[in-house]
């Protein structure tokens, strides 16, 4: 379940990328594109209080780093326990 | 013309202002590429006024009230002197409420009509906001949400409906009048009872259509601060 997670979360950071390219395409007049991006944002914050919880149950395993920054959100750049402090603002 | 907005975003408890304020900033870095400075309506950037500002705020009296006036307005100027000014060169500010929540809570609290509070606040505020945002929702569904939501503290005296329900005229009599407060910027109204996506749409739309984001020109984009 946690790996379940932890891969929904980093195809939907894929998924705001993917979609930010088309936007940038010009997509922005598409309100389906739109829509699909505002949606994905969303979803981001939501996962937002997940994401310490998470990585702490994903523990030592390497995939931490990708999922950490896979999404943006509140402690992207702090250092999380037992993690290998990628992703530090140094 | 400075170069990026000072949005505002203002609702009952539990509308969903924190949770439009996350999109907007994601919204802002992964699309505009710039980072968006946030602030609240209080932040404690005018020291001598934190005291009269706590004091009003969690026990309002007629006794300090316009003590509690006089700290918002002095805590408000620095925070636009010190955070917004120097950041709107570079960046948005979003800020979680700002005068819209004070002046419904001083017509709640000490009952003062809006435009009383208001013209005390302007006379010493100087930098008006770009774009009042007003999350709507009834207060039935608005404190569900505050109620629902996890380790939040929720206030006795104010999350209650009838409060809830009074603040909500307020904020319904600016929307509809907002031109007797012009340091609110354009004031649009905001339908928040849809999902937090859609919410965050009816924004951007509302953005674009006051021209306050950067073109997504691909080929202007390494350059997006010059508006
Ligand atoms: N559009 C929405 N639809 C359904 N639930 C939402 C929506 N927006 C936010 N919520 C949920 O409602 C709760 C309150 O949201 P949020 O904290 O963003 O409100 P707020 O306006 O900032 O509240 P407060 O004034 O107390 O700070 C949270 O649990 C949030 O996940
Ligand atoms: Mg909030």
């Amino acid at each position: 379940m946690v790996l379940e997670e932890a891969a929904g979360i980093v195809a939907l950071g894929m998924a705001i990328r993917v979609l930010e390219e088309h936007l940038r395409a010009g997509g922005v007049a598409e309100a389906g594109l739109r829509m699909a991006y505002c949606r994905a944002l969303a979803a981001s914050v939501a996962v937002e209080r997940r994401m310490p919880a998470l990585l702490e149950e994903l523990a030592e395993l390497r995939l931490v780093d990708l999922v950490s920054i896979a999404v943006p959100w509140r402690g992207r750049f702090t250092k999380y326990a037992g993690g290998t402090g990628a992703g530090q603002v140094e | 013309m400075r170069g990026y907005p000072f949005i505002v975003i203002e609702g009952l408890d539990g509308t969903g202002k924190t949770t439009l304020r996350k999109g907007l900033f994601r919204l802002w870095e992964g699309l505009y590429g710039v980072t968006p400075l946030c602030i609240l309506t209080s932040n404690f950037m005018a020291a001598d006024a934190a005291a009269d500002i706590v004091e009003g705020k969690y026990q309002p009296s007629p006794d300090n009230r316009d003590r509690y006036l006089q700290a918002l307005v002095a805590d408000k100027e620095a925070t636009l002197v010190r955070l917004v000014r120097p950041a709107l060169p570079n960046r948005p500010v979003i800020s979680d409420r700002w005068l819209v929540s004070e002046l419904a809570f001083f017509a709640v609290k000490h009952d003062m009509k809006p435009g009383e509070t208001y013209e005390r606040l302007a006379a010493g505020i100087s930098e008006p906001v770009d774009l009042t945002l007003v999350l709507d929702l009834d207060p039935r569904d608005s404190l569900r949400r505050a109620h629902g939501r996890q380790g939040d503290a929720v206030r006795e005296d104010w999350d209650v409906l009838d409060v809830q329900a009074r603040v909500r005229q307020v904020y319904t009599e600016i929307v509809n009048g907002p031109a007797a407060y012009p340091l609110l910027g354009s004031v649009a109204h905001i339908d928040a009872s849809a999902s937090p996506g859609s919410v965050l749409d009816q924004v951007w739309q509302v953005l674009i259509a006051h021209d306050l984001v950067p073109p997504l020109d691909p080929a202007t984009e390494a350059v997006a601060g010059e508006r």
